[in-house]
């Protein structure tokens, strides 16, 4: 939707440059066995040498974030960088669990707590956190830095800037509620080694999937063909509409144009219901009730081989999470071979935005900077802040950073590859969240055979409609 | 009773202690295998090379210590609260011919029956006019809260239990109702004190949902601590079970001091 | 026999004598009585009166937490939505079948192991410490390795059986047809001990002088438990049911964490479906489920406590002669 021939023109250049890179193999080596986030950051700090030091700025600020190793672990891996070049700030890490986090966040901001100056949140919950009225655009902020803002905007993909088009009336022109330099989508995962020697190519559509489950599937041997995440409420959701927009479909007839006219029951909903439906037959048997942490699971203990669609993450490429980290490769989700079918990868991630109560907003602003400067040096940048994201376990939004670590990372190569296909998770509404939720419960429902697949679509147009009624839109 | 078969229970005894516990033991072993060892196709039992990085992992990345003592003040101090709360109030309801006392006993004890996420979002909203959010003091108060029907209503139950002529002959002896109830009741009902001091300190002890909300980091207990182990793409056993195997540990130094109150059974000659 | 249980009834608590007092020292001790309950309740109100008026108007208005702009007041709306829904009856009889199953199966389970740890061996309280361990470790933690262990391909549960016992591997938690079932094993492996523990501390109150009249009575082994500890720890008995059937009926922990109610809706119990609401930003709908749970569970403790009380009326009246 979204998409541009910036994007796939600089994924070729980026590929190419990885050969160039080579001779930092062995720092990279060091980077991903080093363990504690903070102890990483402290190696990398040891390196770092800042071209300028900001002593002038000062006070304390406070970061909320997911747990986890790709949010808050992260962030404290570059802690210890940011403390160098600003050494009079006080920098707090606050994490929660990332399971409750997202919703957590919105029950701060409702309330409209005053105790976080920055906060790291899901792409979905924009529009949400826009209603609150939670929002501070950084556009001001990032005025004086026009040189820094023109290296993000051509370094990290459109689909993920444009995260933040707010429906409420178009955004003022330079407005930017975010800066993300977490990125993620949802891609095909699979075991090369598998696929090469049952002398397949990746599938490339859905009745290639179908075919290419039946070749790998052996589940005499405990070798399931197929996993992703079934569990009810959003991951389901998510893996319905991942399905539905690579058929053509969507949640709304034209989200743009402000047609909120549900269109889930129709042909492409039908179609993305009943291949997501189809593939259980060849599914490992946790895949019925299985979240992204056990779909995981699964793939890390090499009892399922493959899915078409899923947000994996770069974990399965990490050496101290899976034995099969070298074997795991990714590619663009497949396409529907409808009229209106493509290849669409959904993108996730996370962006950072200084809440309205926060406080210390020029420190703050700081922070969120120097967290997304890329790796030019002249432009207050290090390829150290990207080394102490990846140590750690992050992932990134940045083509250049992507770029220079995808050798040890495949998943970095099949973000690069989604990337010019990106289109946004959900629809960017504040009602995202619950309409994934809605859609998910169907959805499960459906592939544990407790309704039919057109009782399940019939459901989840009602009751977005009722939502989107309740919202007053309709 | 013949040797023989007194000497099978108790084997028998051993034998289910042991099996009841694998689970736990599970949780041991994991906590110290390597990542990719916990995540192999097959359960390993002795094949691998024992390490302590998790142990490390969950202080230097989940701040488990500042968890482990906060855990200890507001779960200590909600559990002590609530034992001198709880006694006198079961004392009145179980004994004292309260006019409609069976009542009183059922208000206490309703004020427990919502679901937690229905009330989690006043109480936030409370701790919040009074500035209490992440604080200590929050939680605990939450936790006498909710600790304290359930007290009175275990604590009921044993008192029914007790023989009344002690009493009598001490309230004779012009002994006040406090007095009576810190002298003679607390050594007579030792082990139902113990169980429900148990009880008390095991239901704050595991408290999720509250300790989430009503804390940001300062305050935050061990299940919430243990909980962001917990990625949304990739669970991390290895610190997940070593932070498991931590919050087990005062625990079971906590039981194993009160247990002996279970076993020791009612002295009544000495108070007598 | 006879002569037995009637010497063993007076050391129960017999009742208040609510008749032939002199009316002062009743109205004094009545005072005394609220003075003690005072503190606790006072307590109480102060921290429910709030939530209950918060959730009370919650519940009649549609209030997305993601788009305060619109809230605004629909009248019974949420509670005409749940009952019309099949997930919410569907979560209604999950949630009773689980409380009485589990319940039981804990009581009689529970019930044994009180009775097989009740003994004089040594490193007795050693096995009592240990025993309890289940419910010692957060829910969190063992929700999720009960997960791993039951894991269909790779769980250590299936590992067992298939090697140890030559048994085809099992789906478990995966399956919609087992996994509420799967879920009962875990709760009845946390709480059974736990309950033994109770009752234990029940029994340990019995006085000597009672046991020792039984011994010389040449009372044992199942009539010794049926018509001596069973009647003497009613109190304790009763009391655990309730709190267990209480704490069954809000089950939330274990549920979220092991299925988060699936797969599809097979496992969904009310507290998870009501998480499930809020998660979704319902406030309003969250807040009916809410107070519909109240109910169901004002419903079955009152039915409870007309029983318990009506049972230990009828016990002093038969203590006193």
């Amino acid at each position: 939707m979204r998409n541009s021939d910036h994007d796939s023109r600089a994924y070729d250049s980026a590929m190419k440059r990885i050969k160039h890179f080579r001779e930092r193999e062995l720092t990279r080596r060091q980077v991903l066995k080093a363990s504690a986030a903070t102890a990483l950051g402290a190696t990398l700090a040891a390196q770092f040498v800042p071209s300028e030091v900001h002593a002038d700025v000062g006070g304390t600020i406070v970061h909320f974030a997911s747990s986890g190793k790709r949010l808050a672990n992260s962030l404290r891996a570059v802690k210890p960088l940011f403390d160098k070049v600003f050494p009079n700030v006080e920098l707090e890490v606050v994490s929660k669990p990332m399971s409750e986090a997202l919703t957590q966040i919105n029950t701060y901001m409702r309330s409209k707590s005053d105790a976080f100056d920055v906060i790291t949140q899901d792409h979905a919950q924009f529009a949400a956190l826009d209603a609150m009225g939670a929002l501070t655009d950084l556009g001001p902020y990032l005025e004086p830095f026009p040189d820094w803002l023109a290296d993000y905007e051509q370094d990290v993909p459109e689909a993920y800037r444009h995260m933040w088009n707010l429906p409420k009336g178009p955004a003022p022109p330079g407005y930017i509620a975010a800066l993300a330099p977490d990125g993620n989508a949802m891609m095909t995962f699979y075991r090369k080694d598998v696929f090469e020697s049952a002398g397949i190519p990746v599938p490339e559509t859905w009745d290639d999937v179908i075919d290419a489950c039946k070749e790998i599937h052996d589940p005499a041997n405990e070798r399931y063909a197929y996993c992703a995440a079934m569990a009810r409420n959003f991951w389901a959701g998510y893996q319905y509409y991942g399905s539905l927009r690579s058929m053509g479909g969507d949640v709304f007839v034209d989200e743009v144009a402000e047609d909120w006219t549900v269109a889930i029951n129709t042909e492409e909903g039908y179609q993305a219901l009943k291949v997501l439906v189809d593939l259980q037959k060849y599914a490992h048997p946790v895949s019925a009730n299985a979240g992204e942490d056990e779909v995981n699971l699964v793939f890390a203990q090499g009892t399922a081989l493959y899915s078409p669609l899923t947000w994996g993450t770069a974990v399965l490429n990490d050496p101290t999470y899976t034995d099969l980290h070298e074997h795991w490769h990714m590619d663009l989700s497949p396409r529907g071979t409808g009229e209106k079918g493509g290849h669409r990868a959904l993108t996730g991630g996370f962006g950072q935005f200084m809440p309205t109560w926060g406080g210390n907003r020029e420190t703050a602003f700081a922070w969120i900077k120097f967290l997304n400067s890329g790796d030019n040096e002249d432009l207050g940048g290090s390829s150290l802040i990207a080394d102490a994201i990846v140590g750690a376990g992050g992932q990134l939004s940045r083509r250049s950073t992507l770029s220079r670590w995808s050798d040890r990372k495949p998943f970095f190569v099949g973000l690069m590859k989604a990337y010019p296909v990106c289109v946004v998770n959900a629809p960017v509404i504040p009602e995202a969240y619950a309409i994934m939720g809605a859609m998910g419960e169907e959805v499960a429902d459906a592939v544990n055979e407790e309704q039919s697949i057109e009782d399940a679509l019939a459901a989840m147009e009602k009751r977005t409609q009722r939502i989107m009624e309740d919202s007053g839109y309709v | 009773m013949s040797s023989v078969y007194t000497r099978a229970i108790n084997i028998l005894a051993v034998l289910v202690v042991v099996v009841w516990l694998i689970p736990v033991l599970w949780v041991a072993l994991t906590s110290v295998k390597p990542t990719n060892v916990i995540n192999a196709p097959t359960p390993t039992f002795y094949s691998f090379e024992p390490t302590g990085e998790h142990y490390v992992e969950i202080f230097d990345r989940f701040l488990f210590d500042r968890a482990i003592l906060n855990s200890l003040i507001t779960v200590g101090v909600s559990t002590l609260i609530v034992m001198i709360l709880a006694l006198p109030a079961a004392y009145a309801v179980a004994r004292m011919g309260l006019m409609g006392g069976d009542t009183w006993a059922l208000v206490i004890l309703s004020l427990r029956f919502m679901p937690g996420v229905v009330v989690v979002l006043p109480y936030f909203k409370m701790a919040n006019w009074f500035g209490l959010i992440d604080t200590q003091i929050v939680l605990i108060v939450v936790y006498v809260a909710f600790g304290l029907p359930f007290a009175v209503w275990i604590l009921r139950g044993f008192l029914l239990d007790l023989p009344k002529e002690v009493e009598e002959a001490a309230r004779l002896d012009g002994l006040g109702w406090l007095q009576i109830i810190f002298r003679l009741i607390l050594p007579m009902a030792a082990p139902g004190i113990a169980v429900t001091a148990i009880f008390t300190f095991v239901f704050s002890w595991n408290e999720y949902l509250y300790a989430l909300f009503l804390t940001y980091d300062k305050a935050t207990t061990m299940p919430v601590a243990l909980q962001k182990t917990i990625d949304l793409y990739n669970v991390l056993w290895g610190s997940l079970s070593a932070g498991a195997v931590i919050q087990l540990l005062p625990m079971i130094a906590v039981v194993f001091l009160l247990q002996r109150h279970i076993a020791r059974g009612l002295a009544l000659g000495a108070v007598k | 026999m006879t002569a037995l249980t009637v010497e063993a009834r007076p050391s129960r608590a017999a009742g208040p004598p609510r008749q032939g007092r002199p009316g002062a020292v009743a109205r004094q001790q009545r005072r005394t009585a609220y003075l003690l309950l005072a503190p606790c309740v006072i307590v109480l109100l102060a921290l429910a009166i709030f939530p209950l008026i918060f959730s009370g108007t919650l519940s009649f208005k549609v209030d997305p937490l993601y788009n305060p702009d619109v809230a605004r007041f629909v009248g019974w709306r949420n509670y005409n939505d749940l009952f019309e829904d099949r997930r919410f009856w569907n979560s209604i009889e999950l949630t009773v079948i689980w409380a009485v199953v589990v319940v039981s199966i804990q009581m009689v389970l529970g019930f044994f192991l009180a009775v097989l740890l009740d003994r004089k061996m040594q490193g007795a309280g050693l096995l009592r410490t240990l025993i309890i361990i289940p419910v010692f470790i957060s829910p969190i933690a063992m929700g999720l390795t009960w997960r791993f262990i039951f894991e269909p391909v790779s769980g250590l549960a299936n590992w067992i059986l298939n090697t140890g016992f030559g048994l085809e591997k099992w789906t478990w938690l995966s399956h919609k047809d087992t996994a509420l079932m799967t879920l009962m094993l875990v709760d009845c492996w946390q709480w059974t001990p736990f309950i033994a523990l109770i009752l234990l501390a029940g029994m340990q109150s019995i006085s000597p002088e009672i046991t020792e009249a039984a011994r010389l009575d040449r009372v044992r082994g199942v009539t010794f438990y049926t018509r001596i500890v069973i009647p003497l720890i009613r109190p304790v008995i009763m009391v655990v049911i309730l709190i267990r059937l209480v704490d069954s009926i809000r089950i939330f922990d274990l549920n979220f964490i092991m299925t988060k109610g699936g797969p599809g809706s097979s496992t969904l119990m009310a507290s998870v479906y009501d998480y499930t609401i809020f998660e979704q930003g319902h406030l309003g709908l969250m807040a009916a489920y809410g107070f519909l749970i109240l109910i169901l569970i004002n419903i079955v403790v009152l039915a409870f406590l007309n029983t318990l009380y009506r049972t230990e009326k009828a016990a002093r009246a038969a203590d006193q002669p």
